[in-house]
């Protein structure tokens, strides 16, 4: 008996079920403790607000067209990072002169340029764009590093047996980045989706999650304001865990192709 | 072919002092000495490793280093193939007892399996010139004669040098250098 019930108790879904069950009932005594709708909504008008929003058309467009954004713009990011980083690697001028460059979008508030791409660029591109920005410094930086940790064996073997530049691509240097890679675009996809939200929050494009968060601050509706952040927790988590089974997949590939 | 004429070359003292050697263009030439005496340096001169005008050679280069290289994100056949200039990888690989390893990436093979992958990727490159440096290090005495055979085999279509202590290394070569 009371090995069944350890072996329960260890299992791992029982355990995030029942962290879950704790934090909602840690929210509901907060909720209660505050004693305002104004202030903290219920983790039960949260789910019906929630499943008002499923019913409506303009939730499913706003999250997919949010997505598409910030896909869009990790996308860019990833491919510019990877470029730059290929780039500044073989031409060490180049590296000496795109540095500060780095370290310049590391240290601006993200706000700032969200406020400068709204100068710039059209209303719906800034998220793209502010995404890509979030991005870009983290791949760069890592591959860069990446490229670098490549053991200097590796590239005597290639040099020594005069390896084709497809064999040396594929079989050396792409499998040596890929876990500088992959860390950095699981990363940087978490940032990626924090600094979209903010940016279509400030700038409003039309059917987007972070408008739909404005319209809730602006109308006091805290339920909805708690309903559109869990959608933006869950998709986090969600599209997090896509990437890393993905990259993950892809790292295999390189392995056994 | 391979030939060096006037080779000078040091780290910190000089280990090369106008060193000329022909070494031919097939047949196993042994480089002894003791340690630090320039053995591996010598390959990695000869491999093109180390730049210099004195080394004249004729066609590619396979080398067995002295660490196993292998990639550890590749199979034993893979390591193989990705050396391989037309080789047939299961074919070395069962020639050096592995071919029950085929499939196994280096991090499950003992230090003496890896070396007999390494010696197989090497052979597979079909080089006119092999470098073997400690070829038989940690090998069992059978694995070891093994890799002897296959390195006089290779010899006559290849010029092999082989860089080792081993008195049956040395052995089975033509002609010996004592550095």
């Amino acid at each position: 008996m009371m090995h069944s019930i350890t072996r329960v108790i260890n299992n791992k879904y029982f355990k995030a079920v029942f962290a879950a069950f704790l934090w909602l009932a840690v929210w509901q005594a907060v909720y209660f403790a505050v004693g305002s709708d104004l202030v903290i909504a219920s983790p039960l008008t949260v789910l019906k607000t929630l499943f008002g929003f499923v019913k409506r058309a303009s939730f499913w467009s706003a999250v997919s067209l949010t997505i598409a954004r910030i896909a869009a713009g990790f996308l860019l990011g990833t491919v510019f990072g990877v470029l730059f980083a290929v780039i500044c690697r073989r031409f060490s001028l180049l590296n000496t002169l795109l540095a500060p460059m780095l370290k310049i979008i590391r240290a601006t508030p993200v706000v700032s340029f969200i406020i400068l791409a709204w100068i710039w660029i059209d209303r719906g591109l800034i998220p793209v764009f502010i995404t890509l920005l979030m991005v870009l410094p983290i791949v760069w930086e890592a591959v860069y590093t990446g490229i670098g940790e490549i053991p200097v064996k590796f590239k005597e073997l290639a040099t020594v047996f005069s390896l084709s530049l497809p064999k040396r691509l594929f079989k050396i240097y792409i499998p040596s980045v890929l876990p500088f890679f992959n860390s950095a675009a699981v990363t940087s996809l978490g940032l990626a989706w924090k600094s979209g939200i903010a940016a279509e929050v400030i700038t409003q494009p039309e059917f987007s999650i972070g408008s739909g968060l404005y319209n809730a601050k602006i109308y006091l509706e805290t339920g909805e304001i708690f309903a559109w952040t869990t959608v933006v927790v869950l998709l986090s988590v969600l599209l997090e865990k896509l990437l890393s089974r993905a990259l993950k997949k892809r790292s295999e590939a390189f392995k056994n192709g | 072919m391979v030939e060096i004429n006037n080779l000078d070359f040091g780290f910190a003292s000089p280990l090369f002092e106008g060193f000329s050697y022909s070494f031919g263009d097939s047949g196993i030439v042994a480089v002894t000495g003791g340690s630090g005496k320039g053995k591996s340096t010598l390959l990695n001169i000869i491999a093109g490793l180390i730049k210099t005008d004195a080394v004249k050679k004729d066609g590619g280069v396979a080398f067995l280093f002295q660490d196993n290289r292998l990639l550890p994100w590749l199979t034993a056949k893979q390591n193989v193939e990705l050396l391989s200039n037309g080789a047939d990888a299961d074919d070395l690989l069962s020639k050096v007892g592995l071919s029950n390893f085929k499939d196994y990436y280096p991090r499950d093979l003992s230090g003496g399996m890896q070396r007999r992958v390494c010696f197989a990727a090497t052979l597979a490159a079909n080089a006119p010139i092999i470098l073997l440096d400690e070829p038989t290090a940690n090998l069992d005495l059978e694995n070891a004669e093994i890799i002897r055979r296959l390195t006089k085999e290779a010899s006559k279509k290849a010029l092999v040098i082989i860089a080792s202590h081993s008195e049956e290394d040395i052995a089975i070569a033509d002609r010996v250098i004592s550095l």
